[in-house]
């Protein structure tokens, strides 16, 4: 068999693994219970961030020989969820401030925040840079860990103020959104102007639709998580 | 139905460049802020001005380089710049039919000896009378509008592409790529890159530089061609379709003034049809039969495979010598088996110029290959600049990773040792290719403040990121 033919299959390969991950994170965000704050967090990357990330993972593979795409790809993907994960420690702290501070309006103040991010050359400029390769991997899996962890510097200044609204609600319906506006951004011929995305968020953080099982806890602080699903699974189902 | 013709085809009385003239000059005067003005629609194309006027928000600044909108944009574009030409035309007394002519550069010598050259109502700054001409413009300073287009900047190769948009294969793609999903979306389209490329930059001037490439008269004229071929290439073979995609279709939305200055979007599919395109129009001459396609290409490559580096640069390539020499090395004997034993069979030898980038308007490079350590060079191509620094600019649609160019070199496999069992690196020599002059001819005074936009680098230092061998 040509070495070509095995390639074509491991580009497919790659998109059945991301986009796999993308489903099951998925499936649990929305089946699972309550999660703490770190494991939503950790969910909701595979979620939100695997489409996103597919074609540039796709595009470092095919700029490597056949033998470096195995380490490539590992070093590549490693750099851009470790980024994502570290991430995670201020996104976590900023959301718990903004439910101290605004209490039930926690996620429409993290939109408000997000739409005003995205109306700045800042962000315009870090989009335009996360939709490509920020340069060619040179082959090795060092070098990709590098390019992974610039790739998700990059994502996150775009994405990361709306991931951390998308978590203020703990719901589905408002990731899914910020989920496909994301994607149509990232595969449009340029970007959409920055006025439009805002009142779009603005729209989504306004959203009253947050998963039933988990509407309490996306206005309740953090420590109260626990306490409020068990009331809530006693309440449902009493002889459970 | 308007009706454009060759500018060397009109007869010696027809007056439709003089009308051209008069509505050019016309439209010069209205004020900026007008959509149907001069200023306002060279600003479509690429904003020189310092600001955007009120109300020109999302129509200023959007043409669509190194793209598969390319086309389609442009088309639209010129539909409606000709509109405001002829009710322009009409209001100053002329036929109400005016249509753009196109300058059909790659017409043979032999059939039309003027071909190459500008035409001449382009080439003087006054009339006979001492008044500007407004069909004027700043270029290289030649002499009887020569530009010195030679074959290889007028070839009409790219009616050999197969494809409008193949994701798999960056030389077969005749109108571009998706910017999305794929390996080298920043790659121009063969039809963008010669013979249109290669025009803007051997021109000069204004039209070096895609900001102010439409305030130059001729800019039309070479865009109406351009046109024209797309229509060529997509009559020559029933399988010479536009993209099916939806993204391509209707999914992506473009804004323009009408030549009544009134606002409307479009979007690619609309533009198919140029009978419908606004007013309406046709060329004047049946489609011509393009060569043959290339047949080294099995239908199961196209499906089955993506392209395969199988050699690589270690380090980026400065161009900033009248010549550059670089080595690609080949990849290590597992994949130099893979060559050996490919090669008989259809497959395709690529050689990318990955990620090239400046930081203003640049030269452009004849690109040679040989084997190392052999004298026989190839040509693969001509690596055009123009549009380079938009490309390497982070806050422009790019996101700075520049151009990407892919040349087929499989007729040089031979030559390049690439059916022999060892051939550890390949030769890439770019030489700068001259002009007849550089001296550029003084801007009118109409475009002073345009002109002082253009103070980018004119000689700008091309830096080749990478240069690549793919295989297929």
């Amino acid at each position: 068999m040509r070495q070509g033919a095995l390639r074509f299959n491991s580009v497919r390969a790659l998109a059945h693994i991301l986009l796999g991950a993308c489903a099951i994170a998925w499936c649990i965000l929305w089946l699972a219970p309550p999660m703490t704050d770190v494991g939503h967090w950790i969910a909701m990357l595979p979620a939100m961030m695997a489409p996103l990330i597919l074609p540039l993972a796709r595009k470092a593979i095919a700029r490597v020989y056949a033998r470096e795409r195995g380490p490539v790809l590992q070093g590549f993907l490693f750099g851009y969820v470790l980024c994502w994960l570290l991430a995670g420690v201020p996104a976590i702290l900023i959301i718990k401030l903004l439910h101290a501070l605004a209490g039930p309006f926690a996620a429409p103040l993290a939109f408000a925040l997000a739409a005003l991010w995205h109306v700045t050359p800042a962000r315009a400029r870090a989009a335009k840079m996360s939709h490509g390769l920020a340069r060619l991997p040179r082959g090795d899996a060092a070098d990709a860990t590098r390019l992974g962890l610039r790739q998700g510097m990059l994502c996150i200044q775009s994405c990361g103020p709306l991931m951390v609204a998308s978590m203020t609600t703990h719901s589905l319906a408002p990731m899914l959104l910020v989920t496909l506006l994301l994607l149509a951004e990232s595969n449009s011929h340029r970007l959409p102007p920055a006025q439009r995305i805002a009142t779009l968020i603005l729209v989504i953080g306004l959203l009253p639709a947050p998963h039933p099982h988990k509407m309490e806890h996306a206005y309740d602080p953090p420590h109260q998580t626990d306490r409020s699903f068990a009331q809530q699974k006693s309440a449902v189902s009493p002889g459970a | 139905m308007r009706i454009r013709k060759s500018v060397y085809a009109l007869d010696t009385d027809d007056d439709t460049l003089e009308w051209y003239r008069q509505a050019v000059d016309a439209m010069s005067q209205k004020p900026v802020e007008d959509p149907t003005s001069w200023y306002y629609m060279g600003a479509v194309h690429g904003n020189p001005f310092n600001g955007v006027p009120t109300g020109a928000q999302g129509f200023w600044d959007q043409c669509a380089h190194a793209s598969w909108f390319f086309l389609s944009w442009h088309r639209m574009y010129l539909g409606a710049f000709e509109a405001m030409v002829a009710k322009t035309v009409e209001e100053l007394g002329g036929p109400s039919e005016w249509a753009l002519p196109y300058w059909n550069y790659s017409q043979d010598p032999t059939e039309e000896p003027r071909a190459r050259f500008l035409p001449e109502a382009f080439r003087d700054s006054t009339l006979a009378d001492g008044t500007p001409n407004a069909l004027f413009s700043q270029r290289f300073a030649v002499t009887n509008g020569d530009f010195g287009l030679d074959d290889s900047i007028v070839t009409l190769d790219a009616l050999n592409a197969d494809s409008f948009s193949d994701p798999n294969d960056p030389t077969e793609n005749f109108g571009g790529l998706p910017p999305a999903l794929n390996p080298f979306s920043n790659s121009s389209g063969r039809l963008e890159m010669r013979p249109h490329n290669v025009i803007h930059t051997s021109i000069g001037g204004f039209m070096q530089d895609p900001r102010t490439a439409a305030f130059d008269p001729i800019f039309w004229l070479h865009h109406c061609n351009i046109d024209r071929l797309w229509e060529v290439w997509r009559r020559a073979d029933p399988t010479h379709v536009e993209p099916v995609e939806p993204v391509w279709r209707t999914g992506t939305q473009f804004a323009m003034h009408d030549a009544d200055g009134l606002p409307f979007t479009f979007n690619s599919e609309q533009t198919l049809d140029t009978t419908k395109v606004l007013h309406g129009y046709v060329y004047d001459e049946p489609p011509a039969t393009p060569p043959l396609p290339p047949t080294i290409i099995t239908p199961e490559a196209v499906f089955v495979s993506d392209p395969e580096l199988v050699g690589r640069s270690s380090e980026p390539v400065r161009l900033v010598d009248a010549v550059t020499e670089a080595t690609v090395e080949l990849a290590a004997p597992t994949e130099s088996s893979f060559l050996q034993a490919s090669l008989p069979d259809p497959v395709k030898v690529m050689l990318v110029l990955e990620n090239v980038r400046a930081a203003g308007v640049a030269a452009d490079f004849r690109v040679l290959v040989s084997r190392a350590s052999s004298d026989e060079t190839v040509e693969a191509g001509v690596l055009a600049t123009f549009g380079i620094a938009r490309a390497s600019d982070p806050d422009r649609d790019h996101g700075g990773t520049g151009l990407t160019q892919a040349y087929d070199i499989t007729f040089a496999a031979e030559t390049l040792g690439l059916k022999q069992e060892a051939a550890p690196m390949i030769s890439v020599r770019f030489e700068r290719i001259t002009r007849p002059t550089e001296a550029l001819t003084e801007a009118p005074a109409a475009m002073a403040e345009i002109l002082g936009a253009t103070s980018s680098p004119q000689d700008a230092e091309v830096e080749v990121e990478r240069i690549a061998l793919y295989f297929r």
